[in-house]
Order: C-alpha cells, then sequence, then structure tokens
C-alpha cells in the first residue's frame, strides 16, 4: 500500500510540474486569502489594544494554528469532498472505484493531493513561528509532543465533518451546495470562541467540534483561561469524530450499493 | 435579442435553486460571524465610534457589502473558462452576435437571480432582525452600485480572457484577484479603518469603485455634490477597464480564430 | 462437466424511481414509483464459455452486471461468482473479475496509460514479472505500444477501450465483464477488440460476459447468448438453436431482364417482401417450400441476371423475439 501512495504522490508531483503556472499561482492565491485574515486583524488592532482578552499576537498564535491544520488537510485530505464525489457519483467513476480491491476511502483521498494547501501550511508556520516567538513561547519537547497531537486531532476533526457532509451524497446526490454551508461555517474558527454566544460556543464544541481545532489548543499554549485543559481533548475529540464519521461513510456506501446510482 | 440570453440564463439557474439557498445560509453565517466580530471589537474599544463608524452603521455596513458581494461575484470568469475549454466558444463565434456583449447579458441572468435569491433575503432579514438603517440617498446609492458592478464586471471579465493563454486553470488568478479586491475594496474593513496612506493609495485603484463608494454614499458618508465627483471616478475607471476589456478581447478572438482555440 | 462459476438465483432488484411532476409540487412533497429492475433471473455460467447478454436499453443488462461485479444489491434471490456473494465480498470478488465499462474508463483522465497501469500493478499487487509479460502479450495484440506514454484524455475512443482492456486483465482474473464495450468504436477498432475477446477466451479460458447493443459482437463472439426484457430473462441458449428455430426464413433476392409482376410470383410458402425495377426480394418460409424448388420455378419461367440467397440476420430473428416474444 505505501508502494501506492509513493506512485501517487509521484504522479501528482508530475501534474504540478505540467501545469507549473497553476502551481504557484494556486498557492499564492490561497497564501493571500491568509494574509487577509491577518489585515483584518492588524487594522482591527490599530483601534483596539485587546479582543475579548486576546492580544494581536496571540490571535496569530490562535490562527496560526489553524492555519496549519487547515493546511495539512486541505493539502493531503481534500480527495473527500462533497463536490468530488458527487462528480465521481455522476459520471461513474466511483463506481470503478468500488470494482478495485481497495478501501474506497483511501482511493479517494489518495487520488487527488491538492498543492494549493501549501498556501495555508506556509502560512501557518509562518504565523505560528512569528506569534510564539513575539510571545515567547518555549518549545519543549513536553510543547511540541502536545502541539503533534493537537494537529493530528484538529485534522482528524476537519477531514472527518467533510466526511459526513460528503456521506450526504449518498442520499443527496447533488451535495455540492452543503460546501457553501460547510466552508462559511468553519470561518468560525478565524476568531476566539469567546466572542459569539453561549450557544454558538456549545455547538462549536460538542456539535462541530471545530473549538478544538484551535481556540482550546491556543488557551493551553498561551496559558489562558479555565479551558485550557480542554486542549488535551483534541486529540480525543478527533478519534471520535472520525469513529462517528466513518460509520455514517460505510453505511452509505451500504446505502449506495443498493439504491444504485 | 440579448435578451433572450438573459432569459435563458434565468432558467438555467432555476434548476441550481438549491445551490444559491445554500449560498444564502452560508452568506447569513458568514454575516453571523462577523456581526459577533464587529460587536466584540467596539466592545474591546469602549468608545462608541471608531473611524467615523457607530456599530449600527458598522452593521448595515456588513450588510450591504454583503448584498453588494454576491451581486457582483456571479463567478462568470468560469464560464468563460468553460466557454474556452469545450470549445463552446467557437459556436458561439459563429452566430452574430458580439462575445462581451454576450456574456453582458448573461451576466444579468446571474445578477437577476441572485438579487432575487440572495441579496433581496439578506437585506430583508437583517432589517427584520437586526435593525439595520435605510440609504441615506437611495438613488445616488442605486446609481453607484450599478456603475460599480460594471467596473468590476470588466475586472472579473479580464481575468476570464486568462483563459485563452493559461493552460490550467482561472482559479488561482480569480481567487487573487478577489482577495486584494477584499482589501483595497473596503469590502473586507472600511477604508477609513485603514491607516492613511493605506486609504489613499486605495482610492486610486479601480477596486474602491466597487464597494467603498457605494457604500460610502449609502451611510451618507458622501453627500451632496461630492457624491458627482465619485461618479465622475467609477466612470472613469468603467471607461478605461471597458477599453482595456474590449482590446483583450479582440487579442484573444483573433488568437482562437487564427490557432482554432 | 465444467465448473459453475457464476450463479444466480430468482435475482430481482427493485428500484425506487422518483416521479417528476410540476416543479412546484416537488418542492413540498416526493412521490415514489417502485420500478423492478429485475424480475426472477436465474443463471449458471460455466467457465470458460463466453456469454452474451442482450436486451433493449432498460431491459435490466447494466443491472445484471452491476449486482454480478458486486457494485448493486439485490432486492431479492442471490448471486454467487466463483463461490463469493459479490456485493457481500466487494474486495474479494473484484481480485476475481476484471470489468470494462464502455463508457467509463478505469484510467486515470490525466495521467499516461503507463502510468495508469503501474498504479492498477500496486492496487491489485501483481507481482512485476507477470505484469511485465501481461503488459508485453496484451501491448502486441493489442496494438497499444505506442499509446503507453500518451495521456488517457489525449486518447480516440477505440484507443482508450483498447488500453482499459489490457488493464481489466493485467491481474489475471478467470471472469471478464464487458458493458458495452464496441459502442461508438470504428469497424477496425471493434475487429482488434473481438479478436482479442476471442484469444484470450480461447488461450487463457477466461470466462466472458458481454453485454453489448452489436449484433456483429454476438454473431462473432458468442456462442449463448441470453435475452433480457422488462427485467426477466426471456431466452438462454445458443446461437445455433435460436437460428434453426427461429431462422427459417431465407430472402431470395432475383435480378429478372424484364420486370415481372408481382402475383405471377404467388407460389406457397413465399412472400413477396419488395420489387424494384427489374429485382424482386421474396421471403421463403422454408418450413413450407424449399428454396431450391422455388429457384427451379423461378428459373424455367423467366430469364434472371442475378440470384442470391440471404440468411436471416441474428438481429432480425432477436427483433422479432423482442416483438413477439417467444
Amino acid at each position: 500500500m505505501f508502494k501506492l501512495w509513493k506512485q501517487l504522490v509521484k504522479m501528482n508531483i508530475k501534474r504540478w510540474m505540467e501545469y507549473r503556472a497553476d502551481f504557484f499561482i494556486g498557492i499564492f492565491a490561497i497564501f493571500l486569502t491568509n494574509v487577509i485574515s491577518i489585515v483584518f486583524f492588524w487594522v482591527i488592532f490599530q483601534h483596539i489594544p485587546v479582543l475579548n482578552g486576546w492580544r494581536f499576537e496571540q490571535i496569530l498564535f490562535l490562527v496560526g494554528l489553524s492555519y496549519l491544520s487547515f493546511g495539512i488537510w486541505h493539502t493531503f485530505l481534500t480527495g473527500v469532498s462533497p463536490h468530488r464525489l458527487e462528480r465521481y457519483i455522476v459520471n461513474g467513476d466511483f463506481d470503478r472505484m468500488l470494482l478495485v480491491p481497495f478501501n474506497p476511502l483511501l482511493l479517494l483521498i489518495m487520488g487527488d493531493i491538492d498543492d494549493d494547501g501549501f498556501g495555508d501550511l506556509i502560512a501557518g508556520i509562518l504565523v505560528l513561528g512569528y506569534a510564539s516567538n513575539a510571545l515567547s513561547i518555549v518549545w519543549t519537547l513536553q510543547n511540541i509532543i502536545l502541539l503533534t497531537l493537537t494537529v493530528i486531532g484538529a485534522v482528524l476533526i476537519i477531514f472527518s465533518v467533510v466526511l459526513l457532509f460528503a456521506t450526504a451524497t449518498f442520499w443527496i446526490i447533488r451535495s455540492a451546495m452543503l460546501s457553501e454551508i460547510l466552508y462559511p461555517l468553519m470561518r468560525f474558527t478565524e476568531f476566539p470562541l469567546d466572542i459569539y454566544n453561549p450557544f454558538i460556543i456549545f455547538l462549536l464544541t460538542f456539535v462541530l467540534p471545530f473549538g478544538f481545532i484551535n481556540y482550546y489548543p491556543a488557551q493551553f499554549f498561551l496559558g489562558k483561561g479555565l479551558w485550557m485543559y480542554a486542549a488535551y481533548l483534541t486529540p480525543i475529540v478527533g478519534l471520535i469524530a472520525f469513529v462517528i464519521s466513518y460509520s455514517a461513510w460505510k453505511y452509505g456506501i451500504k446505502n449506495y450499493t443498493s439504491t444504485g446510482s | 435579442m440579448y435578451l433572450d440570453v438573459t432569459a435563458l440564463g434565468i432558467k438555467e439557474m432555476l434548476a441550481y435553486r438549491t445551490e444559491f439557498f445554500a449560498r444564502l445560509v452560508g452568506a447569513l453565517i458568514n454575516l453571523a460571524v462577523l456581526w459577533f466580530v464587529w460587536n466584540a471589537v467596539f466592545a474591546a474599544s469602549g468608545l462608541a465610534v471608531i473611524s467615523g463608524f457607530s456599530l449600527s452603521a458598522m452593521i448595515t455596513y456588513l450588510v450591504v457589502s454583503s448584498c453588494i458581494g454576491p451581486l457582483i461575484n456571479s463567478g462568470f470568469e468560469y464560464e468563460i473558462e468553460w466557454d474556452v475549454r469545450t470549445g463552446r466558444l467557437s459556436t458561439i463565434l459563429t452566430k452574430p452576435v458580439s462575445y462581451p456583449i454576450f456574456r453582458i447579458f448573461k451576466g444579468f441572468s446571474n445578477t437577476i437571480f441572485t438579487l432575487i435569491t440572495n441579496v433581496l433575503p439578506i437585506f430583508l432579514i437583517s432589517i427584520l432582525l437586526i435593525n439595520i438603517s435605510l440609504p441615506v440617498n437611495f438613488l445616488a446609492f442605486l446609481i453607484s452600485v450599478v456603475l460599480g458592478y460594471f467596473v468590476n464586471y470588466f475586472m472579473v471579465f479580464l481575468t476570464g480572457m486568462w483563459a485563452f493563454w493559461s493552460t490550467g486553470s482561472v482559479w488561482g488568478l480569480s481567487l487573487s484577484r478577489r482577495m486584494i479586491s477584499d482589501v483595497m475594496s473596503g469590502a473586507l474593513i472600511p477604508l477609513y479603518f485603514f491607516p492613511t496612506w493605506f486609504a489613499d493609495i486605495a482610492r486610486l485603484l479601480p477596486f474602491q469603485t466597487v464597494f467603498h463608494i457605494p457604500l460610502s454614499i449609502y451611510l451618507g458618508k458622501i453627500v451632496g455634490i461630492d457624491i458627482f465627483y465619485l461618479f465622475v471616478q467609477q466612470v472613469i475607471w468603467l471607461v478605461i477597464l471597458g477599453f482595456l476589456s474590449y482590446f483583450v478581447w479582440k487579442i484573444a478572438e483573433r488568437k482562437v480564430i487564427v490557432h482554432g482555440g | 462437466m465444467s465448473e459453475v462459476v457464476i450463479e444466480a438465483k430468482n435475482l430481482g432488484k427493485e428500484f425506487k424511481s422518483l416521479k417528476r411532476e410540476s416543479a412546484v409540487k416537488d418542492l413540498f412533497s416526493r412521490t415514489y414509483k417502485k420500478v423492478k429492475a429485475l424480475k426472477n433471473v436465474n443463471l449458471k455460467v460455466e467457465r470458460g464459455e463466453f456469454v452474451g447478454i442482450i436486451g433493449p436499453n432498460g431491459a435490466g443488462k447494466s443491472t445484471l452486471i452491476k449486482i454480478l461485479t458486486g457494485i448493486l444489491t439485490p432486492s431479492s434471490g442471490y448471486a454467487k461468482v466463483l463461490d463469493l456473494i459479490p456485493y457481500e465480498k466487494r474486495k474479494e470478488n473484484a481480485r476475481n473479475i476484471g470489468v470494462v465499462f464502455g463508457w467509463r474508463s478505469q484510467l486515470w483522465w490525466d495521467l499516461m496509460v503507463k502510468d495508469s497501469y503501474e498504479l492498477l500493478k500496486h492496487l491489485y499487487k501483481i507481482p512485476e514479472s507477470r505484469f511485465k509479460e501481461n503488459l508485453e502479450t496484451f501491448s502486441s495484440i493489442l496494438d497499444i505500444d505506442k499509446y503507453l506514454k500518451k495521456p488517457v484524455r489525449k486518447l480516440s475512443l477505440g484507443e482508450r477501450v483498447r488500453c482499459d482492456l489490457a488493464a481489466s486483465l493485467f491481474h489475471d482474473p478467470p471472469i471478464l465483464f464487458l458493458d458495452e464495450p464496441t459502442i461508438g468504436l470504428d469497424v477496425v477498432a471493434k475487429q482488434q477488440i473481438r479478436d482479442f475477446l476471442t484469444k484470450i477466451n480461447r488461450e487463457r479460458k477466461v470466462t466472458i460476459i458481454i453485454t453489448t447493443h452489436d449484433m456483429g459482437d454476438i454473431e462473432e463472439l458468442c456462442k449463448r447468448i441470453l435475452i433480457v426484457d422488462k427485467g426477466k430473462k426471456i431466452f438462454d441458449g445458443l446461437i445455433d438453436d435460436i437460428k434453426k428455430k427461429f431462422g427459417t426464413e431465407r430472402v431470395l433476392i432475383v435480378d429478372f431482364q424484364d420486370p415481372v409482376e408481382k402475383n405471377k410470383l404467388k407460389w406457397k410458402g413465399v412472400k413477396v417482401l419488395d420489387t424494384e425495377e427489374n429485382r424482386a426480394f421474396l421471403g421463403i418460409n422454408t418450413k413450407k417450400a424449399s428454396v431450391s424448388e422455388i429457384i427451379k420455378k423461378i428459373l424455367s419461367k423467366w430469364s434472371i441476371y442475378d440470384i442470391s440467397i440471404e440468411e436471416p440476420k441474428v438481429e432480425e430473428i432477436i427483433r422479432k423475439i423482442y416483438r413477439e416474444g417467444l
């Protein structure tokens, strides 16, 4: 299986080099979207010293963390998305995936590596690096391990939520529209959760656990607030989210094979 | 005859009405996030007015900005790309129509449909739920929106022209343009919030004619004779970009006819 | 007695399909109608057979193939392929079968053909030596060497189908399913594919199931055909049997020197199908009249330039079966 992965990575790199202009423009465009966010905060902080108890550098840490996790997801895991799955089902490619002795979910993931995600990754590393430097965060071994686990958990959370939305394709078919709702929902992670009302905080913690992507972990690393120990939960939440989504996915395939296309 | 194009376009869009509804939900979610953010900003500031904006003026600004956005970002640069890639362009060129004019009228169908399904609902919901203010000078506002619409139209058209030369996709360029526009036009944050040096530069660029000018008129930041000065700016950009678009189109057209697309 | 490799018993499949009413009504409620795509289909295929499945569009052919390949579950009855239930043991079954859809390739669109082949080699865990052997063999028979370095999207339909065919067999599956493989192909490409299929059926004893609309495929390739209509299997037997049972008509084409009146050609068992100037088309029911006798009668009465006998095409026989049943 690893050979297959290596092969697919080679294929993708070939493809990127073939459309080289697109490769760079895509990364740049995504990088730009994150720059815009930073500009937003920078302008705001020209007028206020602190946003709900968050200083500018702390906000940077918050969003840097999210860019990093989203970057990994964006690059390696967007093979699974509502609009891609819809396309494959409609043109018959999904049936072809079921005819191969391989897990179709893995096939979907490995088939599409999105170089645009590098824009998020680069932004994340830069912003996180700058912020942790400005805040004098000490990267002890313990912190590094926790960061790694946090990022893994965050990526799992993002992937699981998207997988759940994608699974809806088996029932709705025209699921591409779900992306129109999903991506705005992700916007909530751009800002610290404490600016929202309690109901939304509840939703983002227990229903769509986006809060665990960057908010709770950031609280820990920045040594803020009562909720900082919730950061330890991120990998666990990620695992639970994945189990739920994967079960739904398996059920979705079962339903798909019994209703045809 | 061109009006038939518009009518047909609207019919096509009816098939995608669920996508438009989803987009409306997405826009409302986005608006909700920003509502919380600005409430937090004003709370943090402790001032009633920041850079000449009260909280309610800011919220109004956000809502109207969210209304103008979908109106102008119809994604027709992708339709141009589609025409080029699938060869549909050649079919259209065999007909006695001017492609740019055809595109304008097709764009109208997008705009009308978006107006009804997205813009009006957003506006009405906002008036009912969060009590935004009405335009100070509705007629002037309307004129500035229309002028801004066309300025933006030509910018998007030029982005679409990239499809004739690139082997990849228009997406990266389009996204980059949108991001830059969002910042420079005041869509993201009113130009009034930026440091003067930045705002001065932004005022020299065409982007501000799309958001900053109409929004300033709406909120009564510019009144009386000064409004005409703004109209003049918009018209100048309209003419410049219009000519540029036509010029580039002519080169592209020649490329297609000589090289067969 | 050869082993049974494919078995289907009382196979049935029901779909719920949306009844589309007006656009407004559809917004508020959904009504479904039940469609029986397959009704009580029974089937046994032995190793090495070459079976053709034909039927009008919507007859259920694709549904049957989907169930046998494991991507659709039946509503009733069961199917077994090499002792595995395909829709329950999808992955294991996938190793035993090769599938070619005429309308959707299994190759990656943007990649070169050989890159797709490499990926398949990894997916099916094919040993390198065996892969190389097969690649060489298939390349030469199907003449696809020159396409190996081309991206799939640049291939013509015929080229792509040939590449797909090779791809489906690298892992040496004992069973090959083909769903409309020759659709839209030119004569040369069709012939190449037919030759290839005949060869692997004969030499490698690959059991082949092919659905097609093309009678040429049927006549050249299949000894046994299944006729499916409205979800039911209405015929299952050898082509020769069909011809013997139903192919009792011959068409006599006679070119007379001078025009002949139609009513002069009336004999028992003979029907005048058409006349064009000096040419007459006569349908002879061989159960009621002998062709040689009729020819003698014609020659004794008139001078002719030319005379020829046509056997009924399988296509016409089958069309008759669709229309009139058995």
